[in-house]
């Protein structure tokens, strides 16, 4: 074995400068590959934080059964009653695992300033549980005036499009109308307290925070919409789909009819990015896997046609076919080792330069630049040597399968 | 027992629309030991003669026994392993590995067949030392004149120790003293080790000393 790679290697350092374009396409394949995963990645992780944070997801949220479906027109029957709500947060609330459960009741109506109105949505939550699941708001996005207190009564905090649209500012009456859940017209009073950007421009003109006490009063009901849980050490977020798996269970075991949903499924931004992150992953990584495969069995096709005459002495000195193969197959892989080897520095190269440069870019839907980052991702680095090279290899074998083809006379030549 | 055993053996090659016969019912046995010239022109059917007794080709018509086995009726892998037991191979263009030090093209033969690295390094040193190139070991090919390289390729033939050895124009691509020299060796290493060889050669005057010369002419052994 020892040999046949060998031969491989030296025939790779004596046809340096067509190997060193392999390995070079290689390697720039290699590095746009790890370098882009290292840029989703860290993506991912200010995604993670934007909706379990920012939308104030928090990890998990508890549906009564059928409410994805049916809830928006049949809202008594697909929300919590106040006991159920509250037998089940006392479950939730034991899990050792759950920093904090909150229920919330989304409202959504007309919004009106005495002249004009228009319509909103509102999500009715418990403050001090919103602080602890989004952190101070006022530091993720601009902010002005107040958040809602613990004690608020009819102070409203509403989205920075809605405010300009209704001419609003931070102190100004206004009155928000909704039907209750059995077709009474209710209004009740809203003072805006405070405006801030929602980062959607989907949601700017439209959302309105409230009081969960405010937001029942206005639909005159008591339940729950909807349960949030937070985790704790949830952090990076993979923890919920198990979790979530876990609490669904104990629940139907307490006779509980609900669903389970984590912020991943709930948030239409992450899973947008994701798509989109995953498109373009796709496209970088077919363009590397041509440019990596054609090249491979460019060099490999030359090197078997040159050493054809070898090939056939190496049979008639009684090499096996499948040997041969394999010959040309290790030479392959080891172009794809060297490559990804070569990638590797490249990589960790344009790394430094990063970590060095720091920088920053404008995002999408985004009003400040942010840093561009480039993760460290460990086993995405290792998994893509294995992969580089087996790709190589089995580039490799094409050629190589030629080359076993031949007859030994043949392949000999005719002296 | 004769180690190899042609039985009126054809070869016949397509060449689109015609056919060539290169050999026309040959009858050849050799036996354990013996040092056998082919001797024909250009064209005569020597190297398709040699190819078959190699089990590197196979014949149109007719049987071609090595060590009693049926050439024709082995395997891909089951011929590939008759050459590595029983079969060493010299060229005219030495076929040597340019990648390879001399002595890891010795080796190469004994690695072939499986042999331990350390036992091949072993042999193949000393078989080296037996042709003469005891100061060569580490050099490539292309830093050894042509006798030199096909004193490696001999010892890369030889060390494996097989039972015949086929050595197909080995001194056309040298010049007339070199070329002399290397069938002396060759001669020699039959006289001391009992090796068969069979090799050929269009050059009269390198076989003054051989016993049996086998003269072919136009794909038929005239005798
Ligand atoms: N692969 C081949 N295809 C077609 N004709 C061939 C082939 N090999 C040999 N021949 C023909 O067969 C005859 C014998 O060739 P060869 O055995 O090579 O003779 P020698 O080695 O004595 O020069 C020649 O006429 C040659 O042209
Ligand atoms: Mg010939």
């Amino acid at each position: 074995m020892f040999t046949w790679f060998t031969i491989s290697l030296r025939n790779i350092v004596k046809n340096g400068r067509r190997s060193l374009v392999t390995v070079l396409a290689i390697a720039l394949g290699y590095a746009a590959i790890n370098l882009f995963q290292g840029y989703v990645h860290s993506t991912y992780e200010g995604l993670t934080t934007a909706a379990i944070k920012g939308e104030g997801l928090g990890h998990l949220t508890i549906f009564k059964k059928g409410y994805l479906e049916q809830g928006k027109l049949h809202p008594e029957r697909y929300q919590f009653t106040r006991d159920e709500a509250e037998l089940i947060i006392q479950v939730v609330r034991k899990q050792p695992d759950v920093q904090l459960v909150t229920p919330r009741l989304s409202v959504s109506g007309i919004i009106s300033n005495g002249r004009n109105s228009t319509i909103f949505i509102a999500q009715g939550l418990v403050p001090r549980d919103d602080r602890e699941i989004r952190g101070d708001i006022r530091k993720i996005t601009t902010f002005d005036g107040r958040y809602l207190a613990d004690n608020e009564r009819s102070g409203v905090v509403i989205g920075a499009e809605l405010a300009a649209m209704l001419d609003l500012t931070v102190g100004s009456d206004a009155v928000v109308l909704s039907n209750t859940y059995t077709g009474m017209a209710n209004a009740l009073d809203a003072k805006v307290i405070g405006i801030f950007d929602t980062g959607a421009s989907a949601t700017n003109d439209k959302m309105v925070l409230m009081t969960f006490r405010h937001a029942q009063d206005l639909v005159d009901y008591t339940g729950a919409e909807r349960l949030v849980v937070l985790l704790r050490n949830g952090k990076n977020g993979n923890a919920s789909a198990e979790a979530a798996a876990r609490l669904g269970a104990l629940l139907a075991a307490e006779g509980f009819d609900v669903e389970i949903r984590t912020w991943k499924d709930l948030s239409v931004f992450y899973s947008q990015v994701k798509n989109m992150f995953d498109m373009i992953f796709l496209f970088i990584f077919i363009i590397v896997l041509v440019i990596v495969v054609m090249s491979v069995v460019n060099t490999m096709s030359m090197s078997v046609m040159e050493r054809t005459r070898e090939i056939g002495t190496l049979r008639a000195l009684g090499l096996k076919r499948r040997s041969v193969k394999s010959l040309f197959a290790t030479e392959g892989a080891l172009l794809g080792l060297l490559g990804s080897g070569a990638g590797c520095m490249l990589f960790f190269a344009v790394y430094g330069a990063i970590a060095a440069a720091q920088p920053t870019y404008i995002p999408p839907g985004s009003s400040s630049p942010v840093p561009l980052r480039v993760d460290l991702v460990w086993p995405a680095l290792a998994r893509s040597i294995a992969f580089m090279s087996l790709l190589s290899l089995l580039a490799a074998f094409v050629p190589a399968r030629r080359s076993a083809r031949m007859t030994v006379v043949d392949a000999l030549g005719h002296i | 027992m004769n180690i190899l055993e042609f039985h009126e053996v054809t070869k016949d090659y397509r060449l689109g629309e015609t056919t060539v016969s290169a050999l026309r019912g040959v009858d050849l046995a050799v036996g354990e030991g013996e040092f056998i010239a082919v001797l024909g022109a250009s064209g005569s059917g020597k190297s398709t003669l040699l190819n078959l007794a190699g089990a590197i080709d196979d014949p149109t018509t007719g049987e071609v026994r090595i060590r009693d086995r049926d050439a024709a009726g082995l395997t891909d892998n089951e011929k590939a392993e008759l050459r590595s037991r029983s079969i060493g191979f010299i060229f005219q263009n030495f076929n040597l590995l340019s990648v390879l030090t001399a002595l890891e093209n010795v080796m190469l033969s004994l690695q072939i067949r499986g042999s331990r690295t350390a036992i091949a390094r072993q042999e193949a040193a000393q078989r080296l030392d037996e042709v003469g190139l005891a100061d060569y070991l580490h050099h490539r090919p292309d830093k050894l004149s042509g006798g030199q390289r096909q004193r490696v390729a001999i010892a890369r033939a030889l060390v494996t120790r097989p039972s015949l050895i086929l050595a197909d124009e080995p001194t056309a691509n040298l010049d007339h003293v070199t070329a002399q020299s290397i069938i002396d060796l060759m001669k020699e290493l039959n006289e001391k080790e009992g090796v068969t060889f069979l090799f050929s050669t269009h050059d009269q005057r390198l076989i003054s000393e051989v016993k049996r010369v086998v003269r072919i002419d136009d794909g038929r052994i005239a005798q």
